[in-house]
């Protein structure tokens, strides 16, 4: 497997629920290969990075301005 | 981290008793779906809409469109994946009335050989963050995604961010499941090109 190949089919590394023949061809060139290594190591940082971001609060005055217009709204029961 | 950002936004069984209750007439509880999920839609209509007034109006718009129409809401998927369709919609909608429907465009074939190679490949400090204040970490995770192209920031944010499936990504965003798959590896690939600059393990000086 060329490095250009395994970055093709990178998101079976990083994403769970893989076919597991693809898993162990993509393992096998991750054994020997230390760029992609690299390559899945700091592409899984950067998902860990912004998936562990702190919400921000929301701007001041914004709730209340949904439950006032929540308040207003029309609206059928089911 | 705030423990907060770590879970789930909230257990179904919870979300669902709140939804039954909200559909039974409870405006309180209603309102309780608001104050849970409000920080998550805001950042999401930010991302999408890159301006935070844009982003307050389309979280107001996307909390009163599902109120009003909360009657027609079947309880067949989670009331988070159904108002972040609505809000992904209503972000999308604001950003076309600013630029321009041929502007804004999910569809725009962007099948390039650019950010597909990487072009740097350098370890990482094993504890980037710590290299940064928090705050200027939260600056540098903004301006990478930001400057990322429309389709794949918004992909990269449902997919990776909020944890959607890819079928339920194709769906919030009316493409192809094939399409989430290559916008999500490039949206990756891309963004750990940008994030690479300030925290590879012997970088060089760089203003942030």
């Amino acid at each position: 497997m060329k490095c250009s190949e395994f970055v093709q089919e990178m998101e079976a590394v990083l994403d769970p629920g893989t076919v597991a023949s693809l898993r162990a061809e993509l393992e096998a060139h991750l054994g020997k290969c230390g760029k992609c290594r690299v390559v899945v190591d700091t592409c899984r940082k950067t998902i860990s990075f912004y998936r562990d971001e702190e919400l921000q609060p929301v701007p001041a005055g914004l709730r209340d301005r949904i439950l006032k217009a929540l308040a207003d709204a029309p609206r059928r029961k089911s | 981290m705030a423990a907060e950002s770590l879970k789930a936004p909230a257990s179904a069984d919870d979300e669902t008793a709140l939804v039954v209750a909200a559909q039974g007439g409870d405006l309180g509880a209603f309102e309780r779906l608001v104050e849970r999920y409000e920080r998550r839609l805001f950042r999401l209509a930010e991302r999408i809409t890159s301006n935070a007034e844009d982003a307050e109006d389309v979280v107001q718009e996307s909390f009163l469109k599902a109120y009003t129409k909360l009657a027609q809401f079947q309880r067949n998927s989670r009331f988070y994946t159904w108002i972040v369709r609505i809000t992904v919609n209503e972000a999308l909608m604001r950003l076309r009335k600013h630029k321009g429907s041929r502007m804004v465009s999910l569809d725009d074939d962007i099948q390039t050989e650019d950010g597909l190679i990487p072009r740097e490949v350098e370890d990482w400090h094993p504890n980037p963050e710590q290299q940064y204040t928090r705050h200027e970490v939260q600056g540098i995770l903004q301006r990478a995604i930001q400057s990322l192209a429309l389709p794949y920031r918004a992909v990269f944010q449902l997919r990776d961010v909020e944890e959607f499936s890819t079928e339920e990504t194709a769906e919030a965003l009316d493409i192809s499941v094939p399409a989430v798959k290559s916008r999500l590896l490039r949206a990756r690939l891309q963004l750990r090109e940008k994030l690479n600059r300030y925290f590879k393990k012997h970088r060089e000086a760089v203003s942030i």
